[in-house]
């Protein structure tokens, strides 16, 4: 069970690496991105709201992805005390994720689609590490 | 609420199968003893299994790559629903588990004719 489970977990990561890269690349190269569904994602990306502690949240997204797909392999291998420093900032991102949506529905009052796949994507990402062996 | 149609059903589409080559490529790279036995005989005589399956692992990673990113994704369907094709029909024996495949190839096929027709030529 314990491989299946790494292997959905690196794929979420990586998937969620894709997403946020995505948006950094738009954001970057100051283009609007394209909604699937919703309202305005645009304004959501953009407002206030989409930093944390001086880093932009898409970046911040990377970076946890990044430290999550290495903590994976490295608890392959190795096991061990790793599961709790992923329990832990899994829970943290799942916070933020749970206090960003809040923000979507009643502060902006605007869905951003991209933020909303990284959201379901954190959440199956807490969802797997806390059932991990 | 607008939505998007076409961005939205390519999308899940692309995400569908990319998954799946996703989960097949680092599956096989953490537990290759489980994947193995889907490897044809008359290959594992050409090739080491412990050479081929890395190689698979690669190549399956990059057509979910290159189909989550939507870079090129009209050629990359056909190469996905090639690979599909061929690993339903040299599993056939096993019918009750690579089934799901026909699906699969269903997707990559429904890929295919979505960016065929988009611009009304390839993609």
């Amino acid at each position: 069970m314990k491989h299946e489970l790494i292997t959905l977990l690196i794929i979420l990561a990586i998937l969620g690496k894709i997403n946020t890269l995505y948006l950094i690349r738009k954001r970057l190269a100051k283009k609007p991105l394209v909604c699937p569904i919703g309202d305005d994602c645009n304004k959501v990306v953009e407002s206030k709201y989409s930093h944390m502690f001086f880093l932009k949240n898409d970046t911040i997204g990377l970076i946890y992805y990044v430290l999550l797909i290495i903590s994976a392999v490295y608890f392959l291998s190795v096991s061990g005390g790793i599961l709790l420093l992923m329990k832990i900032f899994s829970g943290l991102a799942l916070l933020a994720t749970i206090y960003l949506f809040y923000v979507q529905a009643r502060v902006l009052k605007e869905y951003c689609f991209y933020c909303n796949l990284a959201a379901v994507i954190n959440l199956f990402i807490f969802l797997i590490i806390m059932t991990l062996p | 609420m607008k939505i998007h149609k076409d961005v939205l059903v390519s999308l899940l589409l692309r995400a569908g199968l990319a998954i799946s080559f996703f989960y097949a490529a680092i599956s096989s790279l953490i537990y290759p003893t489980g994947w193995a036995g889907y490897v044809p005989d008359f290959l594992t005589k050409i090739i080491s299994l412990k050479l081929y399956l890395p190689i698979h692992s690669i190549y399956d990673f990059i057509i979910g790559f290159f189909l989550i990113i939507d870079y090129k994704t009209f050629y990359v369907s056909i190469l996905a629903a090639l690979t599909i094709s061929l690993i339903i029909i040299f599993n056939l024996s096993i019918l009750d588990i690579v089934f799901r495949d026909i699906g699969l190839l269903l997707m990559a096929i429904a890929l295919i004719v979505l960016y065929y027709k988009k611009s009304g030529s390839k993609k």
